[in-house]
C-alpha cells in the first residue's frame, strides 16, 4: 500500500487522486466517509463501546512544483509548493501525469568561475520536457499544472526509499487502523495542504470533537555521516518518534506520558523527537473547541522533502504497534 | 516572592495555574481549567466582562547531550534564542544550568549548550532527561520602588489580575496558557468561551515615548489588532495618570475578535525596562496604576 501511496502524485492543492485511492481502499471498513471540496477525506468508524473518540490525522499532500509560465522556447518556469531546498533541485526528474521532465542544469563545460560554487535561485531554474517551443509545450502542459518528483518506490532490506514518505507513511498507518475494530470511536482524517499552511486541517476539522488526537507524520532524521549525535533529531531505526513540542504546538503532557507508558508496557521501540523545528497539523487540532488533547508520532525519514527520502520499515512497524496498543486502551484512560 | 519562584514554561503552566487557582478560590471565585490548560475564574452572575493575561514564560526543552556533558536545548520561539545566552535556566526537575554559546552572530538554538556541571554524556543524560522543560529563573528583587527579575515581564500581568481580583464582582478572569506561543491558549479558549468585552493585560517594552513609573499604558494598536475605540476611551478615563501607546508586538487582542465572535476588546500594558535582557524591571506604581484602571473600568462597566 505504501508503494501505491507514494507513487500516486498529490502535490499540495492537487490531492484528488490520493483521496480517491485511499477512499476506494478504506470504504468497506468505515461507517461513514466524506470528501470535501478540498479533497479532505474524513472517515468515521463506530466503536464497540464508543465511550471515547480518538482522531488520527495524516496529510495526503506532498511537496512539489507548480508551473507559472512557459517560455517561448518551451521551458517551464515553476515555483516550489511546500518547503524544498533549491540545492537539491538541479537535474531532478519530475512528472505531471504522463509528462516527464527534468529540472535544468547547465552543462559543466559551460559553467564558469564563481558560478560553479553558487546555488542557483529557484527563478533561474526551469523544467525541460523536451518541447521545442511554447506551442509545442502547450500540447502537454499549461500554466497552473502541478509537477511532482519522479521517483520510484524501492524496498531494500529494511530500507524503503520513495518520494512523499512525508506523509504517505502516516496515511498508510491510518488505513491500517481503519481495518480493525476498536472499542473506541475512531475518526481518521486524511487532510490536504498541510505543507502550505495546514489549510486542509483548518477546513476539515473545524467542528471536530474527539477526546484524543494523534497526528501521524514523517519527520526529519539527521542520522547521517558527520552529524553529531546531539543534532540528529531522530535516530534511524530508533523506533517511532514521540514529539514533546515543535514550532506549532506543545503536545499534551498527559497524552505523551500515556503513549510512553503504552510503548514501554508493550515493548514498542520509541524515541523522542529531539528538536522543536517544524510543525504539523497538531497546531490546528489542539486548539479546536477549547482544546483537544493532541500529540504527534513520527516515522523518521532521512532526506525528507526530497525525491529520495528513506525510512526504516521497523520504525513504521513500531508506529503501527504503538497506535494499535493505544487504541486498545483509549477507553480506559 | 512566591509567585516569582514558580516555573511556568509555555506548555507546562500547571504550577502557576495551581497557585492562581488557590488565590482565586480564597477570594470566592469558582475556577476551572480547560483541556488546553487555560484557567477560568469567575465570580458573580451575568458576567459580561473578562480580564485576561498569559501565565507562561519562555519554553526550553532539553533535546540531547554532548560527549562533554553539555545539554542541547530547543527553543520554539527563535526570536528569544539570543537573549538566553549567559542566562541561568532551571528545569522543572530542579536542575539549574547556564546557557553558553561560542558563536557571536546568527545564533540558533542548535548553537546553545547548557552547562549543568556534568562532564560526561551519561551523567548529563541521567541528570536531565530528554524532553524535560525549563525556563529562565526570575530571581526577583526590589529596589527603589522597582521590581527587578529575569523575565519579570511574564509575571507583571499576573500581578495586575491578582490585584484586580481582590475587589472585583461579576467578572471573569482568564489566565491563558501558551500565550508566548502565538497566543494558542487564547485561541482555543475563545472557541468555547463567550464574553462581551475582554480586557487584555500584557507587558510592553519601554520605548517610543513609553516610560516606566508614569502609569499603565492603554494600547491603541498592536501588531494584529486595534482595540475597540469605546473600550479604549473608557479605560483612559478610568484613571488620572495613564500613558497611551501603540506597539508592533502581538499582544493577543486579536483572539477575542477572531475566535470570540467579535467581542469588544481593550489592552492595558505594564511598561518594562530592558525587556528581553537580563534583569528586566517594572515599576510597582505602574502595577498599581493598571489595577486601578481596570478596577474602575469594571465598576463602571457593570
Amino acid at each position: 500500500m505504501l508503494k501505491r501511496l507514494t507513487e500516486t502524485d498529490g502535490v499540495s492543492g492537487n490531492e484528488k487522486e490520493i483521496a480517491k485511492l485511499i477512499s476506494s481502499e478504506i470504504m468497506p471498513y468505515c461507517n461513514d466517509a466524506t470528501i470535501d471540496n478540498m479533497n479532505n477525506l474524513v472517515c468515521r468508524k463506530n466503536g464497540k463501546n464508543g465511550k471515547k473518540t480518538v482522531l488520527l490525522c495524516a496529510h495526503t499532500d506532498e511537496v512539489g512544483f507548480i508551473i507559472n509560465k512557459i517560455t517561448d522556447k518551451g521551458y517551464l518556469k515553476f515555483e516550489t509548493v511546500g518547503g524544498i531546498e533549491t540545492k537539491i533541485l538541479l537535474s531532478q526528474r519530475v512528472r505531471c501525469g504522463d509528462v516527464r521532465g527534468v529540472i535544468s542544469l547547465k552543462a559543466i563545460h559551460l559553467v564558469e568561475g564563481d558560478e560553479r560554487d553558487k546555488i542557483p535561485k529557484e527563478n533561474e531554474l526551469y523544467i525541460d520536457i523536451g518541447a521545442s517551443s511554447k506551442e509545442d509545450a502547450e500540447k502537454y502542459v499549461k500554466a497552473g499544472d502541478y509537477f511532482a518528483f519522479d521517483s520510484d518506490y524501492v524496498c531494500q532490506g529494511d530500507m524503503i526509499k520513495a518520494k512523499a514518505l512525508d506523509d504517505r507513511v502516516g496515511c498508510a498507518l491510518l488505513m491500517e487502523m481503519l481495518k480493525r475494530d476498536w472499542n473506541c470511536n475512531l475518526i481518521c482524517a486524511f487532510v490536504t495542504c498541510e505543507e502550505i499552511g495546514h489549510l486542509g486541517a483548518i477546513s476539515a476539522l473545524e467542528n471536530i470533537e474527539a477526546d484524543y488526537a494523534l497526528v501521524i507524520e514523517g519527520t526529519s532524521c539527521n542520522d547521517m555521516a558527520g552529524v553529531p549525535d546531539e543534532k540528529r533529531v531522530t535516530n534511524f531505526g530508533g523506533g517511532i518518534a514521540i514529539s514533546v513540542m515543535d514550532y506549532g504546538s506543545v503536545a499534551n503532557p498527559e497524552l505523551v506520558e500515556k503513549l510512553i507508558d503504552v510503548a514501554e508496557k508493550n515493548s514498542v521501540k520509541w524515541q523522542y523527537k529531539a528538536s522543536v523545528r517544524g510543525g504539523n497539523d497538531a497546531r490546528v487540532i489542539s486548539t479546536r473547541k477549547g482544546g483537544i488533547k493532541t500529540a504527534s508520532l513520527s516515522v523518521p525519514c532521512k532526506y525528507i522533502h526530497s525525491p529520495i527520502s528513506i525510512m526504516n520499515k521497523n520504525d513504521f512497524e513500531s508506529g503501527l504497534k504503538l497506535v494499535e496498543k493505544f487504541l486498545e486502551v483509549a477507553e480506559e484512560i | 516572592m512566591e509567585l516569582f519562584e514558580i516555573l511556568n514554561p509555555s506548555g507546562r503552566e500547571e504550577k502557576m495555574s495551581q497557585y492562581i487557582k488557590s488565590f482565586a478560590e480564597g477570594h470566592g471565585y469558582s475556577c476551572r481549567c480547560d483541556v488546553f490548560g487555560n484557567l477560568i475564574c469567575e465570580k458573580g452572575e451575568n458576567i459580561k466582562i473578562a480580564v485576561e493575561c498569559g501565565i507562561d514564560n519562555i519554553s526550553i526543552m532539553k533535546t540531547a547531550e554532548t560527549e562533554k556533558g553539555m545539554l542541547k536545548i530547543a527553543v520554539p520561539n527563535s526570536a528569544l534564542v539570543k537573549s538566553l545566552v549567559g542566562k541561568k535556566i532551571k528545569f522543572l526537575n530542579g536542575v539549574i544550568g547556564i546557557v553558553r554559546c561560542d558563536k557571536k552572530e546568527d545564533i540558533t538554538d542548535f548553537d546553545l549548550n547548557v552547562d549543568i556541571g556534568a562532564n560526561t554524556k551519561e551523567k548529563a543524560e541521567k541528570t536531565v532527561p530528554t524532553g524535560e522543560f525549563a525556563t529562565v529563573e526570575c530571581e526577583m528583587f526590589e529596589n527603589g520602588g522597582f521590581l527587578f527579575g529575569n523575565e519579570i515581564s511574564a509575571y507583571a500581568p499576573i500581578m495586575v489580575l491578582l490585584g484586580v481580583m481582590k475587589n472585583a464582582e461579576n467578572t471573569a478572569f482568564l489566565f491563558s496558557a501558551q500565550k508566548k506561543f502565538m497566543s494558542r491558549g487564547l485561541n482555543a479558549l475563545f472557541e468555547n468561551y463567550e464574553a462581551e468585552t475582554v480586557i487584555s493585560v500584557n507587558a510592553l517594552a519601554e520605548k517610543n515615548g513609553i516610560s516606566c513609573g508614569k502609569g499603565a499604558v492603554i494600547i491603541i494598536k498592536e501588531k494584529n489588532a486595534v482595540p475597540t475605540v469605546d473600550v479604549r476611551k473608557e479605560l483612559i478615563n478610568s484613571a488620572e495618570t495613564v500613558q497611551i501607546g501603540a506597539t508592533d508586538e502581538a499582544l493577543g487582542l486579536d483572539a477575542p475578535l477572531i475566535y470570540g465572535k467579535g467581542a469588544l476588546c481593550g489592552g492595558v500594558c505594564i511598561p518594562v525596562r530592558r525587556k528581553g535582557e537580563s534583569f528586566e524591571s517594572i515599576a510597582k506604581s505602574d502595577i498599581n496604576s493598571a489595577v486601578e484602571i481596570i478596577g474602575n473600568y469594571l465598576k463602571r462597566g457593570i
